[in-house]
């Protein structure tokens, strides 16, 4: 079970508290993950519940019954992961089933359930993935990573299998990240490479940004955001050629977004320590310059933030595994204001 | 979830105090915890006193020079500690799982424990009256008196004397029949003349000490580090060699292919 931070921790940087104000929104849940906006409300998930539901006001309401969650075979969490509102309809990444139980018919799944609709009205949109993480809507299909396979996956309207758009290949390191690990396994002079690990997907303009969390030991600055260019880039057999860095040095990127001006964001994860995990209230979240990759810093000290939402209005709220909720308001600017 | 270990714990730290000034009350379950209840499957046993080869010139330069030491006689259990043993362990004195207790391959209740950090194999040993093996303890263990390269003498690995990997370092096969782990003592022709199984491969085994640059006397202690003996189910062949030594950072627990078992000296 995880503990819940101080909601104080999580603060706006200076540069963020011009732009915006911060809201704590305490919630039952406990371990939240998914987060899409509905109007003004918060359609949210909770791995440790299994719960999808909607927050108004700060109180969390069941939406559906429950998915399926637990913990999976490597000891971490699983169930459902992302939600996107579309169309009037709640899409849910599930992710494979938990080590407690057989496989099920919703296990690594793309889940589809109309906003408004009866509690068993879950439709299996497709059972073709490994471990379906984030997932984002692209012309008539949704392009979703599948983080297992480090892959990127599309599933056009109406398919029931996916196709590979592409493999991210790993990512090399230097040994220096690797030193305070082994001198004998690791030692000086050799280049390692680590899973690339894709985690957050958005698509604008036709262009894909996928961040990429890099393998265990998750060293500091391991991270990276890149761009696919499905249009451009494309092989013969529909695969992506490969990618563009947008910016590199994050620290576990989680999640990217665009948000309602066209700005990138991108939410870190932190720190990792190798005895003691991510490090609390090492979160990040960044704005990033599309063209220049410059980076600003706008909320800092985050407790394993997982998924950004944004909101047409500019509100962008996110989601804590071990913390409360935070929606980032645009302060008011323009006219009247003096 | 993909390989994000996201989950952090929050020891209880109320749960660890004892009142100052007082003995914990010595109730049937910590006796309990104090004798070792699993002589039945994993015996203790003794490995004689006496001189014997340390190190070896023909390894890494970590592993010379190569000398003749004197190591007192103690008792070591026969296999690495399972997943049953440390499950059994952890329930009856609230100590955190093993970071794959829960794995369908790795965490199998006769495959050994994986996923434990050093000061977690020591705490372990230490609650049954035993610790873990030294360096030396562990080679004297594992070579004999003479230094034989493997626990079973000094032919190559084979199928079946050792669970280990790929010829060229490192990666898993399943030419000995297990892809990751194996149950403890599955490779009967692989143990030493004492009947000390998996002393090659299987798993790495926690030693006490601290990873030094070479056996030179005087050789610095690298604090970073402890010492991990015997290779594992991906090991190469000359990581198998019983003088091979990883240096690895105790605080690690997601090692998949990192376990440990415990001595007992004589004299207790």
């Amino acid at each position: 079970m995880l503990g819940h931070t101080p909601a104080q921790a999580q603060s706006l940087t200076p540069e963020g508290a011009k732009a915006f104000t911060l809201d704590v929104i305490e919630t039952p849940l406990q371990m939240p993950s998914g987060l899409d906006w509905h109007g003004n409300d918060l359609i949210a998930t909770d791995l440790a519940t299994g719960r999808v539901v909607e927050i108004t006001g700060g109180i969390a309401r069941n939406i559906m019954t429950p998915l399926p969650f637990g913990m999976d075979v490597m000891n971490e969490p699983t169930g459902p992961y992302k939600v996107a509102v579309y169309n009037e309809k709640l899409y849910i990444t599930q992710g494979w089933q938990d080590v407690d139980r057989g496989e099920g018919p919703l296990d690594h799944a793309l889940l589809a359930r109309p906003l408004l609709g009866p509690d068993h009205d879950v439709n299996v949109i497709s059972q073709d993935f490994w471990n379906p993480y984030d997932l984002a809507r692209s012309d008539r299909a949704w392009l979703v990573v599948d983080a297992s396979k480090n892959a990127l996956v599309k599933l056009e309207d109406g398919a029931r299998q996916v196709e590979e758009v592409f493999v991210f290949p790993r990512l090399e390191r230097s040994n220096g990240a690797f030193e305070s690990l082994s001198p004998t396994a690791f030692p000086q002079g050799k280049a390692y490479e680590v899973d690339a690990v894709p985690t957050g997907i958005a698509v604008h303009d036709s262009r894909v940004f996928v961040s990429l969390f890099g393998g265990f030991p998750y060293v500091e600055g391991g991270g990276a955001l890149v761009l696919l260019n499905l249009e451009e880039n494309r092989k013969t057999d529909g695969k992506a050629q490969g990618y563009s860095v947008v910016t590199s040095g994050l620290n576990a990127p989680i999640d990217v977004e665009v948000d309602a001006s066209g700005r990138l964001l991108v939410l870190e994860m932190g720190r990792y320590d190798l005895e003691k995990g991510f490090l609390p209230e090492s979160g990040q979240l960044l704005a990033l310059d599309r063209d220049s990759g410059k980076k600003e810093v706008l909320a800092q000290g985050l407790f394993l933030p997982v998924t950004l939402a944004t909101n047409p209005d500019g509100r962008i709220a996110i989601a804590q595994m071990a913390g409360p909720l935070l929606i980032l308001t645009p302060r008011a600017t323009g006219k009247g204001e003096d | 979830m993909f390989k994000i270990k996201t989950v952090t714990r929050i020891v209880c730290a109320l749960c660890l105090l004892a009142y100052p000034g007082s003995a914990p009350a010595d109730t049937p379950a910590r006796q309990k915890l104090q004798q070792w209840p699993f002589a039945k499957h994993n015996p203790l046993i003794f490995i004689k006193g006496g001189t014997h080869v340390f190190g070896s010139d023909n390894g890494e330069a970590n592993e010379a020079p190569q000398m003749r030491i004197s190591t007192a006689g103690f008792l070591m259990t026969r296999t690495e500690i399972t997943n049953a043993q440390y499950r059994a362990y952890a329930t009856l004195s609230g100590a955190e799982p093993a970071h794959y207790s829960r794995h369908t391959v790795l965490g199998q209740d006769q495959h050994p424990v994986v996923g434990i950090s050093f000061a977690e194999a020591k705490a372990f040993c230490k609650r049954y009256g035993l610790r873990l093996p030294s360096e030396q303890e562990w080679e004297r263990a594992a070579r004999g008196t003479e230094g034989r390269r493997f626990a079973w003498g000094d032919e190559p690995p084979g199928a079946d004397k050792a669970n280990y990997g790929v010829e060229a370092c490192c990666g898993p096969n399943s030419h000995d029949g297990y892809a990751a782990s194996a149950p403890v003592g599955s490779y009967e022709k692989g143990q030493t003349p004492e009947g000390l199984a998996d002393m090659s491969g299987n798993v790495w085994e926690w030693v006490d000490g601290w990873y030094t640059p070479d056996h030179t006397k005087g050789a610095k202690a690298d604090k970073r580090f402890r010492v991990l003996k015997g290779g594992a189910w991906n090991s190469d062949p000359w990581r198998l060699r019983a003088s091979y030594r990883q240096g690895y950072n105790g605080a690690f627990r997601y090692a998949a292919n990192g376990g440990f078992r415990c001595v007992k000296d004589t004299k207790d």
